[in-house]
């Protein structure tokens, strides 16, 4: 086969700039929504001060762990997921197309979440919630129908800022990697920092900020003997690093041949984690004055998800001095962090496509947000959407990324025995090393508690269902969701390469592809190849014989 | 506030702002062109 030889016309992948585009890149995707209204009411919920020893170790020996394993891939493998991993293996292509079709289907609600902040950012001046926000939301704003299923009524005030996230996104994506999607992320974190500080400082002048945080850091060591406040440090870690569906992938893909990467992870990890403290701290201070100004414990006012965004956040902003400047900090933050979040979902896919079909980037750009915003504001935007939005959050993330992430990690770790490979490319890159406490990490303790998570959650809905909503909604917009995204990963995955895709037209520099023996398995650039020893390569023993 | 709760969001701030912070100091005394294996290897960088 002709592609593994080499090729002068071969041209580069998309780079980062530097690793500082990078690192901003990938702290903006993982700093997101649920860093905001999850992360605070999970520490609450599962022993407040003490839930910091579960969630560092947690952060440890998972998230980092999983951060640099897809890290390793998307670095060794230049690709999107479904190129790396087909280059990893021919047979796991179907794997990385899971993970695209689930940012796919993250992506397309997202928007609609941003849109919603957005809204409410404009809503804070003139607090148009009034006195009872929970009705404003349902009711005024959203409209939403008695009848769950799907309907064509738009919704004006949710479709047009819709629609201007879709335009933007658009834009940033279209315009690449280095113009688009690193220039966002370096101007984004910034702005999202300095909001969020100031959000912070001003939540914690309320009244009764000191009961919230009381609330969220006095410690109840009694509950670290439960496994379920263990699972749910996990769950945070696994769910707020933004690791196991793709993005670190296609991200690490984009990086050049010489970058520290687990130095560069370490930051990340570390980064997201800060500003989740960060959150908590104003999210609570707040509720503290929330519960003061009512009269009832903070116990009472906790929430999280779109109950903490917008219902809670609105009746503070109702009540505290400068509330319209809480509305345009809090709200204005929830943009932010979800515009950048919503880009590294989306350029998974853009990548994905891009990578398979070999157009270009304007081209792919158009054709995949195109798609996902079309489909976004037909589901989203109606007085049904809501509903939707809830189902298919709930199994994107429970079934269909931590059943991915699942599934990789057993695939690398057993079925291919590649992890070796992946800490040798680590290693030959890094100033951080891993060794066999990573490998353990990696290979056993993921599994296990990936596994837990994901029987688990697929046990309870199952004899549980999901909400107060018909089994046939759950059935169609969750399982049945679910389970089309892994059928039509698995025919993607059969469609062939053609001669103007990434496999056959892109370098892979972290290989010399002069070098590269004629693979029949092993199309591209790649597997054939294991990066080894300091700066040499050596050809793997052929696929049918070592692998 | 409590001592109970101030010490132990001293603790969160500290252990992983700390961190961060420690991270940082270690990123950038590592140079991408410097670090691993092939960082310290004899011979051409690119």
């Amino acid at each position: 086969m002709s592609s593994t030889t080499a090729s002068p016309q071969k041209a580069s992948r998309e780079q980062f700039a530097g690793r500082w585009a990078f690192i901003f890149a990938a702290i903006g995707s993982a700093v997101g929504l649920g860093n905001i209204w999850r992360f605070p009411y999970v520490a609450y919920e599962n022993g407040g001060g003490a839930f910091i020893v579960p969630y560092l170790v947690a952060l440890l020996t998972a998230g980092i762990p999983l951060l640099f394993f897809d890290y390793a891939i998307g670095h060794r493998f230049k690709g999107s997921p479904p190129l790396a991993f087909r280059r990893l293996s021919k047979w796991t292509e179907s794997i990385g197309w899971w993970q695209v079709l689930i940012c796919f289907v993250i992506g397309v609600y997202y928007a609609a979440i941003i849109a919603y902040a957005a809204m409410y950012t404009w809503f804070s001046f003139g607090e148009r919630w009034g006195d009872d926000p929970e009705a404003f939301f349902f009711g005024e704003y959203l409209q939403v129908a008695e009848d769950v299923a799907p309907n064509l009524e738009f919704v004006p005030t949710v479709f047009w800022p819709m629609l201007a996230v879709w335009l933007i996104v658009l834009v940033i994506l279209g315009v690449g990697v280095k113009k688009g999607i690193a220039m966002a992320s370096l101007i984004g974190i910034p702005v999202l920092v300095v909001m969020f500080v100031i959000l912070v400082v001003v939540a914690l002048f309320l009244p009764g900020a000191p009961e919230g945080l009381n609330a969220l850091f006095t410690p109840n060591w009694e509950v670290l003997t439960d496994p379920q406040v263990w699972i749910a440090a996990y769950g945070q870690i696994f769910f707020s690093l933004s690791v196991g569906f793709g993005i670190m992938i296609t991200y690490a893909s984009y990086l050049k041949r010489r970058t520290n990467l687990t130095g560069s992870g370490l930051m990340v990890g570390f980064s997201n984690s800060s500003f989740e403290i960060l959150a908590g701290i104003g999210v609570f201070a707040a509720l503290g004055f929330m519960a003061q100004a009512n009269g009832v414990e903070v116990a009472e006012v906790v929430t999280n998800g779109i109950g903490l965004a917008f219902i809670a956040f609105p009746t503070i902003i109702s009540e505290a001095p400068a509330g319209a400047l809480i509305g345009v900090l809090f709200f204005g933050s929830l943009v932010v962090a979800g515009f950048t979040s919503l880009i590294s979902i989306l350029e998974v896919v853009v990548s994905a496509v891009k990578d398979k079909l070999g157009w270009n980037r304007w081209t792919t750009v158009i054709a995949v947000v195109g798609t996902a915003g079309l489909i976004s504001l037909l589901l989203f935007s109606t007085t049904s959407g809501i509903n939707v939005l809830d189902v298919t959050d709930a199994f994107a993330n429970n079934f269909g990324i931590v059943g991915a992430a699942l599934v990789a990690v057993v695939v690398v770790s057993w079925l291919l025995r590649r992890l070796d490979n992946m800490v040798n490319h680590l290693n030959a890159v890094s100033s951080f090393r891993v060794g066999r406490v990573y490998k353990v990490l990696v290979a056993v303790i993921l599994p296990i508690v990936l596994a837990y998570m994901w029987v688990s959650d697929v046990v309870l809905k199952a004899t549980d269902g999901y909400g107060d909503l018909p089994s046939w909604f759950v059935g169609t917009f969750g399982w049945g969701m679910s389970i089309a995204l892994i059928v039509i990963a698995v025919l993607l995955s059969l469609l062939p390469w053609t001669q103007r895709s990434a496999l056959h037209s892109e370098l892979n520099d972290n290989l010399e592809t002069e070098d590269l023996p004629d693979f029949p398995e092993h199309e591209g650039t790649g597997p054939g190849v294991q990066w080894d020893t300091v700066g040499q390569h050596h050809h793997a023993e052929h696929p049918r014989k070592g692998h | 506030m409590d001592p109970i709760a101030i010490l132990f969001m001293g603790i969160a701030i500290v252990v992983v702002w700390g961190g961060m912070v420690a991270s940082l100091i270690h990123l950038l005394k590592n140079p991408d062109h410097l670090s691993g294996e092939e960082g310290i290897a004899p011979g051409p960088t690119t």
